[in-house]
């Protein structure tokens, strides 16, 4: 048996070594950060600089070292296709990896918004369906109501339309109540609601003002309905914000500008209860067509203050958008883990904002970059257990 | 003085992932309190049976979720995190309302409510799900109006879903286009409204970063034949239908 010798191993360098090596690694990420920008640009710095054009996407040009050091520079990370703001048709395939990158070319909160995202288009559109009675027998009904947030001294009018065949029927209301919910202590009160008919539609209007609840709530509408041949049951819940659970209000002043390559709109908010905040809105180009979708999500605290509302630049670059760009669907809700319900609404801006004129090269076409997004990079890098998507091509799933 | 500097110099050359652990964190559904006795596993990482109480109030398993999360995903940790039924709601709810750097690889959900279900307050849900407080608050409006589903934190959302049938129950007749018994497509597969869809590859908007893995549609698979179904399919578990 032959004795194989061991290799000779250095535990730790020469301490010549170890100064080669840290000027070395100086040096190279110096000439990263030259190389790529500052990429806390990309995720949008909070310096405004009002109507100044971006800076340029292109990185700027890197003198030629001269001598014979070696080159060092780092190859530039091959452009990432984004996801379809509507979603990826079909299956997607992606390993982890290259899902996360297409999914962060825009930040996580500031992203492309088309025609058919009704959901973030119409955000208080309630999404009942028409419904088979549990016995069948024909009958289909559809409770629903004309709105799911209810704020301050705003009603709320429920509807039941009952069909036999697709034909509407007249029915018999045996039970109608609404009640505040309690998910803890499960001490729901109801409170009696007449319904009226109206074409074939019963309606009830429901005013929560009258209830003096001091915060949010979650309150629930009951139904049950004679149908003649057997009685159904039926339930919606809706949220309402009292007057005096109002945490903030959107003053109506608004402010406009570019940073870092960015649309940049920062909308007054009077905060009467602090704590983190979730402000959504959306942007419509100068045609009316939606563009981005945006969300500021932070602290505020007590007294007038100011959401800063990013649409992050490549997305407008992206979109061909110019402006004045209007601002719509502003809404928004104060954070309050622990509590149920635990988001407390704000009243939504129901005027109109429009920027001042943009030109889509005012904004930059730079990806978006963080150092969280850099950290999943490397964590996903050097995990290849999980195969996600990309499983489909070997795993025995079907 | 010396040795001491080269230990500084040497474990500032040490990877932030050298030593991070990867944790594979299992969610339940409506009316659990955890996702049950059978779990995922994979070489060399820890399963997580998430302690999240479904049982009352979607603001207290969010909070539960964000709890297990900080836990688990911080620092440099790496989760992958399996949803069931409503905790795929759950698990939306929780990246759409907290501000956290959790990281996460992805979410892959098993027949996911994350759009409610339209028999939420009929007398079926307690058959279906054992009955609990909630059941009955887990609506299609209920869901889609209580979160921004688009805000993921960045992290891709793999679906799946089936079109079963879940014997004796006549809730497909409730639900619109195919369902596995429970959930319509349209939630399981990250659609934006409540549509019918008859598979979840149907070209129609999703939420942001939502997308369709490894099939179309399990036409065989009801509700309850899903649960383990992403388990199996990401390689963590073996056995399924």
């Amino acid at each position: 048996m032959t004795r194989r010798s061991t290799p000779r191993v250095v535990a730790w360098p020469g301490a010549r070594s170890i100064a080669i090596a840290l000027v070395a690694l100086v040096a190279a990420t110096a000439l990263w950060w030259h190389t790529t920008g500052d990429p806390l640009e990309a995720a949008g710095a909070r310096n405004l600089v009002a109507a100044t054009p971006a800076l340029p996407a292109a990185p700027p040009a890197i003198a030629a070292p001269t001598g014979s050091v070696a080159r060092v520079a780092p190859l530039p990370p091959p452009a990432v296709t984004p996801y379809p703001a509507g979603g990826v048709p079909g299956i997607a395939t992606d390993d982890p990896l290259t899902a996360y990158k297409k999914a962060n070319v825009y930040p996580p909160t500031s992203r492309p918004l088309t025609e058919n995202q009704l959901d973030l288009l119409q955000p208080n559109r309630r999404h009942e369906t028409v419904r088979e009675a549990d016995q069948g027998d024909g009958i289909t009904y559809l409770f629903t109501a004309d709105r799911y947030f209810v704020i301050a001294d705003e009603t709320l009018t429920a509807t039941l339309v009952v069909r036999r065949d697709g034909k509407p029927i007249a029915v018999t209301l045996t039970q109608a109540f609404f009640a505040v919910l309690d998910p803890v202590a499960h001490r729901e009160q109801p409170i009696p609601l007449t319904f009226d008919s109206h074409g074939g539609i019963l309606a009830a209007t429901i005013a929560p003002a009258r209830l003096a609840l001091a915060r949010q709530s979650a309150i629930g509408v009951y139904v049950e309905f004679d149908y003649g041949d057997g009685k159904q049951r039926a339930h919606i819940d809706f949220q309402y914000t009292p007057a005096a659970g109002i945490p903030a209000r959107f003053t109506g002043v608004f402010l406009d500008g570019l940073e870092s390559g960015s649309l940049v709109i920062h909308a007054g908010v009077d905060v009467i209860a602090p704590g983190p905040y979730l402000i959504d809105a959306n942007l419509y180009d100068t045609t009316e067509q939606p563009v981005a979708w945006t969300r500021f999500k932070g602290d505020l605290a007590a007294g007038p203050q100011s959401a800063d509302l990013v649409f992050f630049g490549k997305v407008l670059v992206d979109a061909a958008a110019h402006g004045p760009f209007h601002l719509g669907q502003l809404r928004g809700a104060r954070f309050a883990p622990g509590r149920d319900p635990d988001l407390e609404q704000m009243p939504p801006f129901t005027g109109t904002f429009t920027t001042r004129p943009y030109a889509t090269t005012d904004f930059s076409d730079a990806e978006y970059d963080s150092p969280e997004k850099q950290r999943m990079i490397d964590l996903l890098t050097n995990d290849r257990n999980h195969r996600g998507a990309d499983g489909a091509s070997t795993s025995s799933h079907r | 003085m010396h040795k001491h500097l080269l230990v500084a110099i040497a474990s500032l050359a040490i990877p932030m992932t050298a030593s991070a652990g990867v944790f594979d964190i299992h969610v339940g559904g409506i009316c659990s309190t955890n996702f049950g006795d059978t779990l995922g596993h994979w070489p060399g990482e820890t399963s997580i049976n998430a302690p999240i109480d479904q049982r009352d109030s979607m603001a207290t398993a969010t909070a539960q979720m964000a709890a297990t999360l900080d836990t688990y995903c911080t620092g440099g940790n790496l989760c992958y995190v399996y949803v069931y039924s409503n905790g795929g709601a759950v698990m939306s709810r929780t990246l759409a309302l907290f501000n956290r750097s959790w990281n996460i690889g992805y979410v892959a959900a098993s027949a996911s409510n994350e759009g409610g279900s339209e028999i939420g307050g009929t007398g079926f849900v307690g058959e279906v799900f054992g009955g609990c407080t909630l059941a009955g608050h887990i609506g299609t409006s209920d869901h889609r109006n209580g979160w921004n589903h688009n805000d993921t934190h960045g992290i891709v959302t793999g679906m799946i879903a089936g079109n079963g049938w879940l014997a004796p129950f006549l809730q497909s007749a409730i639900l619109p286009g195919h369902d596995d018994g429970a959930v319509s497509e349209a939630s399981a597969g990250g659609y934006t409204t409540t549509t019918g869809r008859s598979s979840i590859c149907e070209a129609a908007p999703k939420y942001a970063n939502h997308q369709a893995w490894f099939s179309c549609e399990y036409g065989s698979l009801n509700h309850l034949d899903m649960k383990l179904k992403m388990l199996c399919n990401d390689g963590g578990l073996t056995g399924c239908k």
